[in-house]
């Protein structure tokens, strides 16, 4: 299947009321100066006013990192929104490998102090409604891509869910594990699996 | 074949928006390869609403230093020292602001498939996307015709959005409804060819009343104010005139032109202005190329007299009063019938939602409901939320309003607790409307090129600690209004709030602080009736306790029912600045180094992001935007060769001459208008019959292609033939380039 125009993943953070909305702000303008995360950087989108909408955006040319609050849910999440890959699995890893990169560079930072991550869970998003429409038919033929991959990077059993019923919004699922996982076991697993 | 977006929607859009689109994403090929200039294809970008945002000079200043962007595109320009691959902003023109629920979905789309999944009000009623890639906006500005959006002339030296009160239609105190006056005038002006020559923009206002605000009608180019007049007996609707008003730094209130002008006249009426401005305006200097600098040069009576005389010369057109002939059938369909509350239970917080946001209609049974958006933004997922609610309870009665918010018209008042109910899920149902909470601010350093100072972010914190203490605020400033500007350009309309603020910056020891400019007394209401004044710049991290400083002083020495302009006024420049004084001393950056990072951002502050404005649109001849057209259409052409669609070839080589003959044809008879034949015609007797056309080598044989194209047209197109005349298309455009020079001199100013 075709890389889509944009593919979103993102993982929810376990402590949301312990991470002060300033710290992200600082956190992505650090990132900026240090060139901290993979990709051009470009600036610091702030939208904490907007009711569960995207937080803080760090805005890049390839991709945003976003500490969002959509669906009511604190996550950091990765926005894929231009890259060389052909294929949507291709697009998937890059997308995952990027997110998982950030989220542990999120957890490790010394300034948000105990800012947890929950690695055995990823909602993952097609923002594609000319390839990737929400129909029936197209979820059911991007499911199993999903599915596949989650398998190869969690290594063991994994539940894939649509994530709602509205049609109107993008395709999106969630993928759950009783394992979690790490930057290391997604690079290695997808190397393997030779698909990324 | 992979499906486009273009093939998907090829019958939904209305046709001229679709070529449009078509030649612009040919004019993105052509300057991808070199093959169109930076200055012309910036313009044209620009007359399709597409903006540059900061930082797009590919510098940013990080806070220690500042760093080269290096997009992947490197030196491609998509203007002067604008990167091809820099985030830019989209703004999408809504007439009246008005909204119908198909939009709203297919605008939530948009946004979060090219933009950051934000939708943003303007104050001038139109939506904007931010950080969109330029390659992508073709297929955005397709999805969006494809539902009747255009973001043509949205930015760029033209007509702007047309804008008029959001309770248009439905408000007590209107002469009549302006809704339908306002989307004719967008219509005629868009593209108009009156309207294409500007120095700098042209904004139009409508409004139903004289005492209220919606419309701003005095601070606008062009403001149409509603009256009627008995004439013999008989009620006849027309306009109040106004011209040459405007912010920006130099803030003019607008003059009368005409006191009246009947409602059949004011499309003519705007075309001869335009005409005037395009002919007298100032071209060159854009700090000084805005209609109100014409006007006051000029002098009303002789503004007066030449747009007169202009009206008396201008080409008859039936679209002139065409729409007149549709209005008996204007009007808005309610979703529900109107229908009292009475009774209901009634959900926690909704009495001062109630008071706030609710605005009683003057149709029995409805009211008028404000959606209030923090800062004018809400998310694609809101946005649907809300075409929802719209959907089951208004239908397509939903407009935004100058103050960036939305309003649901037509509400059965039996339905407004269920709505606040589904608004507040939403994180919609913020009571405080249109009140001090409420507060404008443009996108200053966000996203601007031109921003001094962060205005959302002193906007945002403003609006978060006045929220907090609502509760305890005293009556007398609920309903004052505070705006916010990035810097002395007036996009946030501080001019017209009692309170504005304006971004500066100030020096403390080597380093730069951010700062406000405090301006006090302005007037929202009669139509934005007078502008305040500037009273002394403070640090921005100090705006948040001079705030509370002047409405304290305000409530403890208001006299009786005194309004805040009145206290300005009689309180006197001296006490005022006596109040701020004890802001504006600067501590050093060991002292408190807050104060030098602006609200929102994390870096010490630094003006070198400060880039050059796009609002003023870049100065580029009449003729050669004119011949861009051309040069886009010899493109397909030369794409359908590749498609090997030779008829189609054809046609647009065809095209490509009319269009380029068309743009000599104007720089001496402007009302040439569309039928090729009287541009042939006229092109032959001014430039052929003359020999000002003939090359001093091959003399007039490039005219030929087209006076030959245009009498034998083929009977039958071939791939050779369509292959000449492709080629010829190309020679006849370069001619006409060499000619425009040599008749009348520099092309590009």
């Amino acid at each position: 299947m075709p890389a889509p125009k944009r593919i979103i993943a993102k993982l929810f953070i376990e402590n949301p009321q312990d991470v002060h909305p300033e710290a992200i702000v600082h956190l992505f303008h650090r990132w900026i100066q240090q060139h901290a995360v993979e990709g051009l950087l470009i600036d610091v989108a702030d939208y904490k006013h907007v009711f569960n909408g995207p937080g803080t955006i760090l805005i890049g040319h390839e991709g945003d990192y976003t500490y969002t609050t959509s669906d009511g849910q604190a996550g950091l999440q990765y926005t894929l929104k231009q890259s060389e890959a052909e294929s949507l699995n291709e697009a998937l890893a890059i997308t995952l490998r990027r997110a998982v990169d950030a989220a542990e560079k999120l957890q490790a930072d010394e300034a948000l102090s105990g800012v947890r991550v929950n690695f055995h869970e990823i909602q993952i998003a097609l923002a594609d409604r000319l390839q990737y429409p929400n129909q029936p038919e197209v979820l059911a033929a991007v499911q199993p891509h999903v599915q596949a991959l989650a398998n190869v990077l969690f290594g063991g059993e994994t539940l894939v869910q649509v994530a709602d019923d509205d049609n109107r919004n993008l395709i999106t699922f969630i993928v759950k594990s009783e394992t979690a996982i790490s930057l290391e076991n997604v690079t290695q697993r997808l190397a393997v699996a030779q698909v990324g | 074949m992979t499906k486009t977006w273009k093939d998907i929607l090829q019958d939904s859009m209305p046709e001229d928006l679709a070529h449009q689109i078509d030649i612009f994403e040919g004019q993105i090929e052509l300057r991808k390869q070199g093959k169109m200039d930076e200055k012309v294809f910036a313009e044209t970008r620009l007359r399709r609403g597409i903006y540059g945002q900061r930082y797009d000079n590919g510098r940013r200043n990080d806070g220690i230093r500042t760093q080269e962007l290096n997009f992947p595109s490197g030196d491609l320009v998509k203007g002067p020292d604008t990167r091809w691959d820099a985030p830019g902003m989209m703004r999408i023109k809504l007439p009246f602001g008005g909204l119908t629920v198909e939009q709203m979905n297919v605008l939530a789309d948009t946004a979060e498939e090219y933009s950051d999944d934000i939708l943003h009000i303007t104050t001038r009623q139109d939506i904007q996307l931010h950080y969109v890639h330029i390659e992508d906006t073709p297929d955005l500005m397709r999805r969006l015709a494809a539902v009747d959006i255009t973001t043509q002339e949205a930015c760029g030296n033209s007509v702007r959005n047309v804008t008029a009160c959001s309770i248009a239609g439905v408000c007590h105190d209107e002469a009549f409804d302006v809704s339908p006056y306002s989307h004719a005038m967008a219509h005629f002006l868009l593209g108009h060819d009156d309207a294409q020559d500007f120095g700098r923009k042209v904004k139009i206002a409508f409004s139903g009343c004289e005492g209220h605000a919606c419309g701003l009608v005095k601070m606008h180019d062009i403001g149409f104010l509603a009256r009627t007049v008995n004439h013999e007996g008989e009620v006849k609707k027309g306009f109040m005139v106004f011209v040459g008003g405007g912010l920006g730094t130099v803030p003019q209130q607008a003059k009368v032109l005409a006191d009246f002008v009947a409602e059949d006249k004011i499309l003519p009426l705007s075309q001869a202005i335009s005409r005037v401005f395009a002919r007298l305006g100032e071209k060159k200097n854009r700090n000084r190329a805005r209609l109100k600098f014409l006007v006051s040069d000029l002098g009303i009576e002789e503004f007066r007299r030449l747009v007169q005389e202009e009206l008396e010369v201008i080409p008859a057109d039936p679209r002139h009063t065409e729409y007149i002939k549709t209005l008996p059938e204007y009007g808005e369909e309610p979703a529900r019938q109107g229908m009292i509350l009475n009774g209901a239970t009634l959900p926690e917080g909704f009495n001062n939602w109630y008071r706030t946001n609710v605005y009683k209609q003057r149709q029995a049974g409805y009211s008028t409901v404000t959606v209030n958006l923090p800062l004018g933004d809400l998310t694609s997922w809101q946005m649907r939320q809300l075409a929802n609610i719209a959907q089951e309870f208004v239908g397509d009665n939903v407009r935004t309003t100058v103050e960036q918010n939305i309003v649901l018209r037509w509400v059965s008042d039996s339905d407004l607790p269920e709505i606040y109910r589904r608004l507040h899920a939403i994180g919609l149902g913020d009571a405080g409307a249109n009140t001090i909470v409420d507060i404008t601010s443009c996108p200053g350093t966000d996203t601007c090129k031109l921003g001094i100072a962060s205005s959302r972010g002193l906007a945002g914190e403003l609006r978060t600690r006045l929220i907090e203490k609502r509760a305890e605020l005293p009556k007398a400033i609920e309903d004052l209004k505070i705006k916010v500007s990035g810097c002395f350009n007036s996009c946030g309309q501080h001019h017209v709030a009692d309170i504005g603020f304006f971004g500066n910056s100030r020096r403390s020891g080597n380093h730069k602080v951010p700062h406000f400019q405090v301006v006090l007394g302005g007037q929202f209401t009669n139509n934005a009736g007078s502008y305040g004044l500037a009273m002394g710049a403070v640090p921005s991290k100090s705006v948040p306790d001079v705030l509370e400083a002047i409405t304290n002083r305000y409530v403890a020495d208001r006299q009786g029912d005194e309004t805040f302009q009145k206290w300005v006024e009689r309180l006197g420049k001296r006490e005022i600045k006596a109040i701020l004084e004890p802001f504006m001393t600067l501590p050093t950056l060991e002292e408190q180094p807050q104060f030098f990072s602006d609200w929102g951002d994390a870096r010490i502050y630094s003006i070198d992001d400060i880039g050059v404005g796009e609002c003023a649109g870049e100065v580029v001849s009449l003729f050669s935007m004119e011949i861009s057209k051309a040069e886009s259409e010899h493109f397909e052409g030369l794409v359908s060769l590749d498609e090997k669609d030779y008829e189609a070839a054809d046609h647009y080589a065809y095209n490509a001459m009319i269009l380029a003959a068309r743009a000599l044809v104007r720089t001496k008879f402007p009302d040439v208008g569309d039928n090729p034949d009287t541009i042939v015609s006229e092109f032959k007797t001014r430039f052929y019959d003359t020999e000002l056309f003939f090359d001093p080598f091959v003399k007039g044989k490039f005219a030929r292609h087209l006076l030959q194209r245009h009498e034998n047209p083929p009977p039958q197109v071939t791939p050779d033939s369509a292959y000449q005349l492709v080629e010829e298309a190309q020679l006849f455009i370069e001619a006409t380039h060499t000619a425009e020079g040599r008749i009348n001199g520099v092309i590009v100013s």
